[in-house]
């Protein structure tokens, strides 16, 4: 006798799975993870700074980040779930709780106490992701609220996450405010290449632009990330950073600069796209990126404030359902699209100006500058 | 190209595309619904004697339209059956005679040019001529406008992948199928007929081009071979580059379905009625997959029955193709010019749903431009459904296929076309 099953539609298996997407991001980040191993761990240990033992220091720190993010869905689950073995599991298996660690491992220097660490995820992910019900429910992204609580502190100067007098680009030893001659700011750290290959101070993960693009387009090609809101974030910085260097009259690598360093590339294509807190429509996916960009380059440039990036992202994590809420809509009426569109660039292009005119205005530094600038343009060619 | 995804081998390699003849059962169940519409008023009584053609219902309004028997023989009653909107439905139960005999006979019409429109109209009406591409609409309500009809559009793209009937008639029928084509043109003065192909249909496609010489006026225009590129909407946007309210005739345009331009050409040239089609039975759960030429209200079961029966015990039967048919509960239910196909799959466990992690994939697969999980978070303020266009959505399963987490986000946009539906 045959037996019929009901079931509904589509009846053609696919094969991905949020447990394979999960674990694509995961191997796109394992080149990140061993060049911090490298970077932070054999170089010092060649140099006789470290010990032997110290080389796996930045593995073991990520590791414990990842694994206190587990840990916490894990006692939460046992609170929640009694005894129920099975959903505890389920539970912590399907809640990618390693992942928050993981990345705010990533985006704290290297040689911070693992404490620190431990006391950023737990923030992050109770308070950006328990609290909201869990995976896929959350607003902000949890990574980045347990890096504002440390950033926060370390403010208050109760902890200490850098050590005195680090500088890290795009400011540099001479200019805090963030535009200066390519001598001022590119020199002190090498060239380009220093910044492309990750040959400058900076977070443990964010400073290989290179391997962090190759990330992008591996994960990009594998349809895993949102990959419009990196392109068009990066890019919104960029174009408002060229339009600022052809006013103040510097050079074409002072864009170039500022895309490849502050963990700009790390935090458009690992954090900006975080599924759970980005726009889901194709029109709020690109607004939200050219916010981000905007955003981004008004917090380095006004406030000098390093941790830019994360401020974006946070701020407009808190509007992601506006996004959607326009770019649901905004696919059957182009004209309204059209007319935001033409906002946004126009908001891109005064802001630029805007800051340009700000240094500008400071008539003996754009001397200076533009004295600069003879050397930037035989460097870059 | 957003809203569009390519089914790795859509024309089922194994399936042949010959066609095999199923023309005598011993019941037909001829149900009374035509489309969604249930309200029939039926016109023969139990020991009433009926032809091949012969009227047992009618549906009313504007939309009317005749249901007649498949074969001759005598009504002995009426029984509910399952119907492929996965309901159970009044149905005729005519026992057949094999006499084959017609309600109205015609002699062959040499020219099948020699009819005026108005003769073309009511000669579909008569026929009970409904597309075959699976919405069955009436295919004479096309025609009888007021508008000028300046374009033909015939949809060969087929595009839920396994399905190959109206495949297997072009390859049997390409020269009836081009003289209906010119007929229909000559008859409405319509100037211009697009044949769509798909560009992985190079058999086909060679074919019509060994014939297609001597009709200046058809042309054939090949789509991508992707999912759901056979939509209507995006047929007429492709090959017109425009857009309607709700029907293409507003600009002038008629769409039909190639295997109804088959249909209508029997009927001009024999004045045969709908009374069969040709439907695809495949699947990994057949032991025999193949194309069926098989009578209107014919048992399913019947028909699988004569193939071979299935390779397994643990199947779902699928009322129409694996993206958008439903399962039955049984394969005890009737053939209708609507249902395209059977698929029978062996029954998997499917993955529970987890967590939506809000990737997007459902808004960018979706070929309405809709954005099915914001519907789904909306499901109680009908307000924003309305804004979302909850009602464009065409069922197609994009967006539950592509979902990584397997939400069956098309049951929540059902839900939501409903509920705008309800509250008109």
């Amino acid at each position: 006798m045959t037996k019929f099953d009901m079931e509904l539609g589509p009846f053609i298996p696919n094969k991905l799975t949020t447990k394979k997407h999960m674990r694509t991001l995961l191997i796109a980040l394992i080149p990140i993870i061993i060049f911090a191993i490298y970077k932070h761990g054999y170089i010092p240990y060649s140099n006789n700074e470290i010990s032997f033992n110290e080389i796996f220091y930045p593995l073991i720190f990520i590791l414990s980040g990842a694994f206190t993010g587990v840990l916490i869905e894990l006692i939460y689950a046992r609170i929640v779930m009694k005894k129920n073995k099975t959903r505890i599991i389920e539970r912590v298996e399907k809640s990618y709780s390693y992942m928050p660690g993981l990345i705010l491992a990533l985006i704290l220097p290297a040689n911070t106490p693992i404490y620190i660490l431990i006391i950023g995820t737990f923030f992050g992910v109770v308070f950006g992701k328990l609290l909201y019900g869990g995976f896929g429910k959350n607003i902000f992204n949890p990574a980045l609220l347990g890096f504002m609580l440390i950033t926060f502190l370390s403010k208050l100067n109760i902890i200490q996450i850098y050590k005195d007098g680090v500088i890290i680009p795009p400011f540099s030893p001479s200019n805090l405010d963030g535009i200066g001659s390519y001598s001022e700011i590119v020199k002190p750290f090498g060239d380009l290449y220093d910044f492309l290959f990750g040959n400058i101070p900076g977070a443990l993960g964010v400073t290989n632009s290179a391997l962090i693009i190759l990330a992008f387009m591996y994960l990009s090609s594998k349809k895993v990330i949102k990959w419009e809101i990196p392109l068009i974030y990066v890019g919104t910085v960029f174009i408002m950073n060229y339009i600022i260097a052809t006013i103040v009259g510097i050079g074409l690598w002072y864009p170039v600069m500022q895309i490849l360093s502050g963990g700009l590339l790390f935090g458009a294509v690992f954090m900006a796209t975080d599924p759970v807190t980005s726009p889901v429509t194709p029109i709020g996916k690109i607004f939200f990126g050219v916010a981000l960009g905007i955003l981004t380059v008004i917090f380095r440039h006004t406030l000098s404030h390093p941790e830019s990036i994360m401020l974006s992202i946070l701020f407009l994590n808190a509007a992601v359902s506006l996004f959607d809420k326009l770019g649901s809509v905004a696919r059957f009426n182009f004209d309204r699209v059209a007319a935001i569109y033409a906002f946004a660039i126009i908001l891109m292009i005064t802001t630029s100006i805007f800051i340009a005119k700000m240094y500008t205005s400071d008539l003996e530094k754009v001397a200076n500058l533009r004295q600069g600038n003879t050397i930037t343009v035989s460097n870059l060619t | 190209m957003t809203g569009y995804i390519k089914f790795k081998n859509h024309r089922n390699s194994e399936l042949s595309s010959d066609i095999v003849l199923f023309n005598k059962p011993e019941y037909v169940y001829i149900p009374l619904i035509l489309g969604k519409d249930e309200n029939i008023t039926l016109v023969v009584k139990k020991g009433d004697r009926v032809k091949k053609g012969t009227i047992v219902g009618k549906s009313k309004g504007n939309l009317r339209t005749s249901i007649l028997s498949s074969v001759s023989g005598e009504v002995i009653g009426f029984e509910e059956k399952y119907y492929n909107n996965g309901k159970k439905v009044k149905c005729v139960t005519i026992k057949n005679d094999f006499k084959e005999e017609l309600e109205i006979r015609q002699n062959v019409q040499k020219n099948i040019t020699n009819y005026t429109k108005e003769e073309f109209v009511s000669k579909l009406e008569m026929a009970g001529i409904i597309g075959l591409g699976g919405a069955g609409y009436p295919t004479y309500k096309k025609y009888d406008t007021n508008k000028k009809i300046t374009t033909l559009i015939v949809n060969a793209t087929e595009c839920e992948p396994g399905v190959m009937s109206d495949y297997a008639i072009m390859k049997e029928y390409p020269e009836e199928i081009l003289e209906s084509i010119d007929a229909i043109m000559d008859i409405n003065g319509i100037k211009e007929a697009f044949i769509a192909l798909k560009k992985t249909d190079t058999e086909i496609i060679n074919i019509f081009k060994s014939y297609i010489g001597t009709y200046l006026k058809i042309k054939l225009f090949i789509v991508k071979d992707v999912y759901p590129s056979g939509w209507e909407r995006n047929l007429v946007k492709q090959i017109k580059k425009t857009t309607y309210k709700s029907f293409p005739t507003e600009k002038g345009i008629v769409v039909n379905n190639i295997s109804t331009i088959f249909a209508v050409y029997e009927t001009l040239k024999y004045g045969k009625p709908l009374v069969d089609r040709v439907i695809t039975f495949s699947g990994e759960g057949l032991v025999n997959p193949c194309n069926i030429k098989v009578k209107n209200g014919t048992n399913v079961a019947e028909v699988i029955n004569s193939i071979g029966g299935y390779k397994e015990d643990d199947v779902r039967i699928i009322a129409g193709g694996p993206l958008m048919g439903i399962t039955l509960p049984t394969d005890d239910f009737v053939i209708t010019p609507t249902l395209t196909s059977v698929t029978v799959m062996k029954t998997e466990k499917r993955m529970l749903p987890s967590e939506c992690m809000r990737c997007g994939k459902c808004v960018t697969a979706c070929p309405a431009k809709l954005s099915p999980i914001i519907i789904k978070e909306h499901l109680s303020d009908i307000k924003r459904l309305k804004a979302l266009k909850a009602g464009n959505c065409i069922e197609c399963g994009l967006c539950s296929f592509v979902c990584p987490s397997k939400i069956n986000v098309r049951e929540f946009v059902k839900k939501a076309k409903q509920i705008i539906r309800e509250e008109k």
